[in-house]
Formats: structure tokens, sequence, C-alpha cells
């Protein structure tokens, strides 16, 4: 794992690609700009570890290219839930909900993330309150995407059939 | 389902009441007074029905008092997911990710009081608000970042009791 120059990726990337980037949608260029300076940049080869259980959460993680498997960690194994793409965050539900880190994350391919900490999340707030609602809800949006998934794996486990509408 | 008046919810319970509220954590006053008197505020008996699958989405929900019970809805399979208690919200979810109900939402406590926040209103608060719409989506990833975990540790102990046979420890 190493750490990548602003400069370096920006020169790497396609003029606007992180605009499509779905965690920064409808964000400002200068929020996004921001984001990208203020961040820390990370690049991993396949195989390399982003996180491990129990680790602190001080921050979360924006996909910029490539992909990640996470691991959740359940006693005594790991099970794999589920893929992590480009413009997809991760670790934000530990962050916001004041966990550690509950699996592994693991890149699948050569992998570029951004880590936006705390104190950058809240800069954001402050200088960009406008920004930050939209993306909170973008955050939110992911989220509620795999609250959805969960239920409905829980629905197919564990359901059973209603007594009729009257 | 009866509707139940904001202000005068407000005059009876207090201000401080609210506060505690977790889905209102951090907001003033005045937005919460806004949420109330802008929203429509219901009062349940047990079992009544807040919403069904398939209807069509256009607000969320904050337990006010009493509690609300989840099924979601697979296949004709109906499975309670996770209760929403007091300070809580539910159906931010179906909202924030554009599609209909999947669940049914009902009242798990007879004087169950809910509010309801249509998504217009949420949208004005955006506009109109922004410092404070921050703080409220802080307050409700926080709640599904929880939910996230809870799920995911219910799957993890379905799993392993349908390998082992046995209920999870």
């Amino acid at each position: 794992m190493r750490v990548l120059e602003t400069t370096e990726l920006l020169t790497a990337l396609a003029p606007g690609y992180t605009r499509e980037l779905a965690t920064f949608g409808a964000l400002s260029d200068d929020c996004v700009q921001h984001l990208l300076w203020q961040g820390r940049l990370l690049a991993l080869e396949s195989g390399e570890v982003l996180y491990r259980p129990g680790s602190p959460a001080n921050g979360f993680f924006v996909v910029i290219s490539g992909m990640l498997a996470f691991y959740k960690h359940f006693e005594t194994y790991d099970v794999l839930t589920r893929h992590f793409r480009a413009g997809e965050q991760l670790g934000f539900d530990a962050m916001i909900g004041l966990q550690p880190r509950s699996g592994t994350a693991v890149a699948v391919t050569p992998l570029r993330v951004l880590e936006i900490g705390v104190e950058l999340f809240h800069d954001i707030q402050q200088r960009y309150p406008a920004d930050f609602g939209l993306i909170m809800i973008n955050l939110a949006r992911e989220m509620s995407r795999e609250i959805a998934a969960l239920e409905q794996v829980i629905g197919q486990s564990t359901g059973w059939l209603p007594p009729r509408h009257t | 389902m009866k509707s139940v008046d904001g202000e005068t919810l407000l005059h009876t319970l207090g201000p401080e009441y609210f506060r505690e509220l977790s889905t209102f954590g951090a907001l003033s006053d005045r937005v919460v007074r806004r949420l109330l008197c802008e929203g429509d505020i219901f009062e349940l008996d047990a079992g009544e029905v807040v919403y069904r699958p398939g209807e069509r989405t256009d607000s969320f929900y904050v337990v006010l008092r009493g509690a609300m019970n989840l099924y979601v809805c697979n296949n004709q399979l109906n499975a309670l997911t996770r209760p929403h208690l007091r300070g809580e919200e539910f159906g931010f979810v179906a909202m924030i990710a554009l599609h209909d109900r999947t669940a049914t939402a009902v009242a798990a406590e007879d004087h169950t009081l809910v509010v309801k926040v249509s998504a217009d209103q949420f949208y004005e608060l955006h506009v109109s608000e922004p410092d404070e719409f921050g703080l409220l989506l802080l307050n409700l990833a926080r709640e599904m970042a929880r939910a996230v975990g809870t799920l995911s540790r219910a799957i993890l102990q379905l799993t392993e009791q349908s390998a082992t046979g046995r209920p999870s420890q």
C-alpha cells in the first residue's frame, strides 16, 4: 500500500472522471477538489489489506478505481459479504456508528481509494454545508440499498406466510 | 389511526422531550418544531398499519412514543427484521433509495405516536436550513449504520444456525 500524490492521480484519470463517482454525485467541483487534495489517496496491489477487524474507524474510503472484497468477521471465521467498486464507499457505517472495523477489506484488483478522515469530514460540514447535505444523501442512499439487500436476505431465511388482509 | 396536532403535542410534552429523540439529536428547537408542525402526526393502536409493501414512498416517519415493527415481505413471506423504538426513524431507507415500500409497518404498542416527514418537507429543509439538514442526515445515517451492523449479525447467525443445525451463541 502506498500513498499517491493528488497530481499523480489526476494525471492518470480522464478529465471529469471523479464527477461520475456515485459518492461524489451532484457535489460542486470545489468540494470534490477539496476532498481529493485534503484526503489521503492510497494505491494497493491485488491481495493487499486496507483494514482489518477491530481497527479504529477514523474515516471512510471511496473507491476511485479497482475493486475491493469485504469479509465480515464473525466469531472465528470470515464471510465474504460484498464487493466494492469505483464510486462506492466503505467504512462509513463504522465511522458514523462509532464502531471499530467489523471485517477485512482486501483489494481484489489493483486499487486506488481516497481516505476521508473524520477531521476532513467535519471540515466539509463547516466549509461546504450544502455539499455536505448532498454527500450525506449519497452515503445514506448507498447504505439504504445495503439495508434493503440485508432485509431481503433475512426475509428469505425466516419469512412466514401472513394472514390474509381484510 | 388518529391525527394529532403538532403544536398541542409540543405544548403537552415540552421541547426537552423531543431533544432526547435520536433522530432529532442536536437539532434546534426551531427546526424540531417545524418538523412536527409541518409534518403529520398520528397516534396508533397496537396492530395498526402505517404502510404496506408496494405503496409509493413519499415520506419517512419518526417514532415519537411507543414502537413500530417492520415486516419485510419477500415472495409472500413476511419476516420481522427489527423493531423501531422511540426516537428512531422508519421508512427513510425506501425514500432515500427511491423505491416503493418493501415492508409492512405495524404499531407494536397502543398509543404509539409517529410523525410523517414528507419528501417535500425534507427537500425544503435541505434548501432553507443546510446546516440543520446536515445534522439530521448525520442522525439518520448513524441509525442506518447501526441497522447495517444489526442485520449483518443476524444474517451471520442465521448462516451459522443453518450450517450447524443449532442456534448461534
